[in-house]
């Protein structure tokens, strides 16, 4: 069912077994999930089903250190969150990205990517992707590739998802709205914007949630279990607006709340050129349809190089293989390569691009500014900070594709000019991909992390975050597909504690 | 120069070069125009100037204009061979190279200094 705050009657405390705070990717994949589970769901959600200015104005802040998108524009406010305008890349992290890694500081996850695989398989489904295939073509006919070192660089996919009837990647909105709208155990009530989880006296769990429409009415919702499912930078500004109890903010003890905050460094590095006959050797790593969904390859550096190298996970993809147009001759040095007629001439070219992890880095963060919002809420302070390794690691890779490429006799690459100097640093046209990660990171270890593996709030023990702010590293793959694989997970925990719940009250 | 960690050559090292197919006429192209090699070759120093030396070892390449330019080809074909499966490269104008490309850049931008 689907109700909303404005118009509904009663005065009464809302009441639910689960209560979801935020109706994007994360909060309706667990809601979807529980569709027919017997428990009582209400998805609180700030926006409507449409774009509304006077709500998405809730979402701006101020930012600071690395410059980065204005914090109203980098994301979306109503029912179906950011996947009402995002592109649909989804790719699995890779298997390194979940482990230990001892030259990063504060790396690995309390999960392997094995543990994972399961929900990423379930994910697939939810996203409207073809077949679980990220490291192989799913298809035939795939042409080969140039037998690029595999100790050095692997090929792998993303998948985007192309809904009727405008080829476009599924929104969570529209897609699931129509199975919400009928489901009986679930509820989702819109323009309800939770301004404060207030907690017990003792800080140990949740009491109740307080909810205000934009025009002041309010109301007050009690679960059993309540589930943060705001986004990366929303997730930490609202624990820490909920300070009633817990002055430093909810989960905050051990001031990790909106620290570590990760995005992905995105940045053209160069060029690649290559000869006439060659560059259908690179035809691999160009778009293609399969089952109606288009996979996207890039190139990512192999475990082992980046464990050699001390660097972080990355990518590079190749754009467009188009032949140089007399009009805009090869630059010359190139022509060194012979330009003209022959098998070895270099008649293509196609721009490369990095989208890399980025370090975790306590001081890259999500604060509370001064300004407050139309709710009376203090708005969000972004501080983006970025460290040499994060350039290093894309400087080195760019490097060592291009040497691959010219060991492997294909052609030439070209850098950009900010990877030209001895000690390159980024340019100021760096920008990010939209991806707020990292802010109420998971840990087994409460002093390293707001959610334990479980992601339950440690200290707060029927508080749970969903969404990529737990992800203590972020790898190099966007990250919807790892949220709806880790809502999954946590649709399935929430099951389970209510059976063992059922069967501890029934005894 | 970026040198990759000497670890990561080692991954290459004591494995069959067959598995690392090495297009050399591909590498031999670069001495098509010399002009070209010049200019680069330039380029390198000027952006050095005062700073580096070119290595020792491309002073000591066994070139001279007398060298038939096949043997040139093999030659820098073989030490660039090398160089890759080193983990060696240089940024020439932005250029990806060996740094024995690169040498022989600078040689002949060098070769041509001492002419003119
Ligand atoms: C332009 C763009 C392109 C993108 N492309 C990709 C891509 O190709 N691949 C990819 O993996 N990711 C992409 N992303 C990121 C992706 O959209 C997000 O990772 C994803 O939507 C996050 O899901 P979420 O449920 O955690 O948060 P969101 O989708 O942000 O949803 C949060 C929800 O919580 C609600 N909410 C917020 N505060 C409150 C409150 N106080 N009370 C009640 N409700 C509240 C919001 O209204 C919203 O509906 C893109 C993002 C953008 C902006």
């Amino acid at each position: 069912m689907i109700s909303d705050l404005r118009t509904r009657d009663s005065d009464q405390p809302i009441l639910a077994d689960i209560c979801i705070i935020g109706g994007g990717a994360a909060g309706i994949t667990i809601a979807h999930e529980l569709i027919g589970s017997g428990l009582s769901v209400c998805l609180l959600e700030s926006g409507g089903v449409d774009y509304d200015p006077p709500t998405q104005t809730l979402y701006e802040g101020i930012t600071t250190g690395q410059p980065y998108f204005p914090l109203d524009a980098t994301r979306l406010r109503y029912f179906g969150g950011s996947t009402n305008h995002w592109s649909g890349w989804c790719t699995p992290l890779m298997d390194i990205d979940f482990k230990p890694r001892p030259w990063l500081k504060d790396s690995g996850w309390p999960f392997s990517a094995e543990h994972l695989h399961p929900f990423y398989e379930r994910a697939q489904h939810l996203c409207r992707l073809a077949s679980y295939a990220y490291d192989r073509a799913p298809w035939p006919e795939d042409p080969p590739l140039p037998a690029f070192d595999p100790a050095l660089i692997q090929r792998r996919f993303w998948q985007v998802s192309q809904v009727e009837p405008w080829d476009m990647p599924v929104s969570f909105s529209t897609a699931y709205r129509p199975a919400l709208e009928l489901a009986d155990n679930v509820e989702v009530i819109l323009h309800a914007n939770v301004t404060s989880i207030e907690a017990t006296e003792n800080a140990q769990a949740v009491d109740h949630l307080r909810v205000s429409t934009l025009e002041g009415k309010t109301a007050r919702v009690q679960a059993q279990y309540y589930i943060l499912a705001c986004g990366g930078i929303e997730n930490a500004r609202l624990l820490l607006l909920s300070d009633s109890v817990e002055t430093a903010g909810l989960g905050n003890r051990h001031d990790l709340v909106g620290r570590y905050f990760q995005e992905h460094p995105h940045i053209p590095v160069g060029e690649v050129f290559v000869g006439s006959l060659l560059h259908d050797r690179l035809q691999g790593l160009q778009p293609h349809e399969h089952e109606e969904v288009v996979f996207l390859a890039g190139l990512f550096p192999a475990e082992d190089f980046q464990r050699r190298a001390r660097i972080l996970n990355t990518s590079i993809m190749l754009g467009d293989i188009l032949p140089i147009q007399a009009e805009h001759p090869i630059p010359l040095p190139g022509r060194l390569l012979r330009y003209g007629p022959g098998p070895l001439s270099l008649t293509h070219s196609a721009p490369l691009f990095a989208r890399s992890e980025q370090l975790p880095d306590p001081e890259s963060r999500i604060l509370l500014s001064h300004d407050r919002d139309s709710l009376g809420l203090r708005r969000p302070h972004l501080h983006w900070k970025l460290n040499d390794i994060d350039c290093e690691t894309i400087s080195v890779f760019t490097k060592l594709v291009g040497a691959e490429i010219a060991r492997l006799g294909l052609g030439r690459v070209r850098v950009a000019d900010w990877l030209r100097e001895e000690r390159p640093s980024f340019p100021p046209d760096l920008y990010g991909g939209n991806h707020h990660m990292g802010t109420t990171r998971m840990s087994e270890d409460p002093r390293k992390g707001v959610v334990d593996a479980d992601c339950r709030v440690h200290s707060v023990h029927n508080l749970f975050i969903a969404g990529s702010s737990v992800f203590p590293t972020s790898g190099a793959g966007n990250p919807t597909f790892t949220i709806v694989a880790l809502a999954l997970r946590l649709a399935d925990h929430m099951k389970d504690l209510f059976t063992l719940d059922h069967a501890y009250y029934s005894r | 120069m970026t040198a990759f960690p000497a670890s990561v050559g080692k991954v290459l090292e004591g494995q069959d070069a067959a598995a690392f197919p090495l297009d050399t006429e591909g590498l031999s192209d670069i001495f098509l125009d010399p002009l070209q090699a010049i200019h680069l070759g330039r380029h390198y120093l000027d952006q050095h100037e005062g700073k580096a030396k070119p290595p020792l070892e491309w002073a000591a390449l066994p070139l001279g204009q007398q060298s038939p330019p096949s043997r040139l080809a093999e030659y820098f074909a073989k030490t660039s061979r090398r160089d890759l499966q080193g983990g060696k490269v240089q940024l020439v104008d932005g250029w990806v190279m060996t740094p024995t490309e690169a040498g022989a850049c600078v040689w002949a931008a060098l070769s041509v200094r001492a002419i003119s």
